[in-house]
């Protein structure tokens, strides 16, 4: 894989990359609503980082044989509204299972908070359960016609620690 | 060159406070009867030589488990967590499906573990800059 680094993007450039990691580095996050992934990427680094920190940096994998040509018009869009298309993360080859409810996670941070230290069972977009008693919470979804329960437990977050395994 | 092929990213699982890690939603279900099945998340730990589950997990699949073999799992502080061993099913649909004997703890434990004998039955890399791990159900 060949990296390819674009350090001051502002734009108006052009690119392009073949089997590699298509990275920018944009000047600034002011008026950016969303980031389309460009024809020919799989896969699309969202741009905040392992602990939900806005970042500057974002990138895309491309993986196709002959060197692709980004034409600046279908390079990641920077502009200030609300996106009209949808960010393509689950492409080729990358998982699409439980889609929604991983999805609902990453945009509902906040209000996962509220069951810190519980157990929660998801179903889509929608809360069926929560508790401290994952039998409980599983025969309840049971009883709600989920033959298959997601649970998951929502940990207490705390400043200044750092998680390991066990 | 070594050079491995992977066929599935799963991108790192978000926490409430959207920070991430490297982690499966996995189904699993009792072997004695598979309609207790439920999903959940595992976290990936290549430090931990076996598998270790919250027990209440255990539980909510229907498994007694005081029936399984104790284990102790310990910590590299020292802090040991009793544990019960039990076979069960676990599969991701990208993955496919696999019995495997697992630790149930006798505590709660704050994530489920997938540890070396999960890892030892599929290829599976890390990449932590692009949070994604890169996985093909063949070892």
């Amino acid at each position: 894989m060949k990296d390819m680094l674009l350090n001051t993007f502002g734009g108006g450039s052009s690119a392009t990359a073949s089997l590699g990691v298509l990275e920018l580095s944009l000047s600034s996050l002011q008026g950016v609503a969303f980031l389309a992934s460009p024809p020919g990427s799989i896969s699309y680094q969202p741009l905040y980082d392992s602990i939900g920190i806005p970042s500057l940096h974002t990138a895309f994998v491309v993986e196709i044989a002959e060197n692709r040509y980004f034409h600046r018009t279908e390079l990641p869009l920077t502009i200030g509204m609300a996106p009209t298309a949808e960010i393509r993360t689950s492409d080729l080859g990358i998982s699409d299972h439980r889609r929604r409810e991983l999805e609902w996670r990453r945009t509902h941070g906040e209000r996962l908070q509220t069951f810190s230290g519980q157990w929660v069972v998801l179903e889509g977009e929608e809360i069926i359960a929560y508790g401290r008693d994952p039998v409980e919470l599983v025969s309840e979804a049971k009883r709600r016609g989920i033959r298959v329960t997601y649970i998951f437990f929502v940990e207490t977050q705390t400043e200044e620690v750092v998680r390991m395994g066990l | 060159m070594i050079t491995v092929s992977y066929a599935h990213q799963l991108n790192y699982l978000y926490g409430a406070k959207q920070e991430r890690s490297p982690g499966l939603l996995l189904q699993i279900w009792n072997l004695a009867n598979s309609e207790q099945t439920l999903e959940t998340d595992a976290y990936l730990d290549s430090g931990a030589e076996r598998s270790l589950f919250d027990g209440q997990i255990g539980r909510a699949i229907g498994l007694n488990l005081l029936d399984g073999r104790m284990v102790s799992f310990q910590s590299t502080a020292g802090r040991v967590v009793e544990g019960r061993l039990h076979q069960v099913g676990l599969a991701h649909p990208d993955l496919g499906g696999f019995q495997l004997e697992i630790g149930f703890s006798m505590e709660r434990i704050a994530r489920n573990l997938l540890g070396r004998d999960f890892f030892n039955l599929i290829q599976i890399g890390f990449r932590e800059r692009y949070l994604a791990v890169y996985v093909t159900p063949s070892p």
